[in-house]
């Protein structure tokens, strides 16, 4: 029992600690000292979010697609600086995902069923990246070699190039996707965090 | 005692919730949709393009119904292109080989006049549809018409390439027609858009 009535009062009191200052008395005087520190604050912005290569028209097999390298730009909000990665995704049938997809390259080549996605900085180094899988693993590969700043100065512009999947079938010599009139969607992913 | 231990964590959840904010998540994600369409082609294949029923002798008789040796599987449609695409049929007229404006069959259109008694020179066809409910035969008309599965009141179906669906066929001779001539009709399977 005494316990109980013990811990209560360390309960109370404990919370009392955070009101304090709030219901000081000022008969004399007294120092209050606060010590804050801000957090770390940011998000990301991509302009635009999304690319449907040759327009309205249909993508061929074993096609190569790229937008330019100032095609999106990302920029950074907040108070920090941060690293960014980029990872992509199997593309799917959206009428029916489960029945007909295109799994992403590993490796930079394309097949049957295997599409493959890269991104390029405009002013990194680098190239042309292979996106690679996002996975519980990796967040994926790194956006620039070095973190971004925040606000327009730090902001980046990339682009992206895309290779589509060799031809499931062939009719008179011409190459096609086992699915046709179909739409075919994938996303690539683009996180931060505090550097 | 175990009062004790509530009321400190009770404690130590009040003095949390006023540091909370000093811990914000600190990630962030974004996302760019590549959406692709695909181009289509329309093409369909036949595993037959034959039938010949026989009864003795080689012969058809009168007024006498005949099926494919598989009722059901007899004919595999397959598509061949990509395009999602409904399967019509439709059959013609019978006519003599040797003179096919001299003497014909009549195609039936409809089912209520099968029965009739007097059907000279008039002939029927059906088709039944692999899986579909057992011996559910439907007409086949000289007008194109979709393929329906009876079981689920759907058209037959192909959605992309390589999709296959069999089906059977069955044969009425009219009840009376001129022997020994030898009779040809024509059944078109066809691809549709869906």
């Amino acid at each position: 029992m005494k316990a109980g009535i013990i811990s209560m009062l360390l309960a109370t009191i404990l919370a009392l600690v955070v009101c304090l200052p709030v219901v000081a008395q000022d008969d004399g005087s007294g120092t209050i000292t606060i010590t804050m520190t801000g957090a770390s604050e940011f998000s990301i912005n991509l302009e635009p979010t999304e690319w449907k290569p040759v327009g309205g028209e249909a993508v061929s097999p074993n096609t190569l697609y790229e937008t330019a390298t100032t095609w999106c730009t990302l920029t950074v909000g907040g108070n920090c600086n941060v690293n960014a990665y980029v990872a992509g995704e199997d593309a799917v049938w959206v009428e029916d995902p489960s029945a007909y997809s295109w799994t992403l390259s590993s490796n930079g080549e394309n097949d049957i069923g295997v599409y493959v996605l890269w991104f390029k900085v405009k002013d990194d180094e680098r190239g042309y990246v292979l996106i690679p899988e996002l996975s519980q693993d990796s967040p994926g590969v790194d956006f620039y070699p070095s973190s971004l700043s925040p606000g327009p100065d730090g902001a980046k512009q990339f682009g992206l190039k895309l290779l589509t999947p060799e031809a499931d079938f062939a009719k008179d010599g011409v190459g096609y996707f086992s699915v046709g009139d179909a739409t075919v969607e994938t996303h690539v992913t683009i996180s931060a965090v505090a550097a | 005692m175990k009062t004790g231990i509530p009321s400190i964590l009770l404690a130590i959840i009040l003095a949390l919730i006023v540091c909370l904010p000093a811990l914000a998540s600190d990630n962030s994600t974004g996302e760019v949709t590549i959406t692709m369409d695909t181009a289509s082609v329309l093409a369909i294949s036949l595993s037959q393009v034959e039938w010949k029923p026989e009864g003795e002798a080689g012969f058809v008789s009168s007024n006498t119904t005949y099926k494919t040796d598989k009722p059901a599987t007899w004919c595999t449609v397959t598509n061949e292109g990509n395009a999602n695409v409904n399967i019509h049929i439709k059959a013609d007229d019978a006519q003599w080989v040797d003179n096919p404006s001299g003497y014909e069959w009549t195609l039936i259109g409809e089912e209520s006049h099968i029965s009739d008694e007097e059907r000279p020179h008039k002939y029927a066809l059906w088709y039944h549809i692999a899986r579909d409910t057992a011996d559910s035969y439907t007409l086949i008309t000289r007008d194109s018409t979709p393929m329906m599965w009876t079981r689920y009141g759907e058209p037959l179906n192909l959605r992309k390439n390589g999709d296959t669906e069999q089906f059977g066929l069955k044969l009425l001779t009219p009840a009376y027609f001129v022997g020994t001539r030898t009779m040809e009709a024509q059944i078109t399977v066809s691809a549709v858009l869906a």
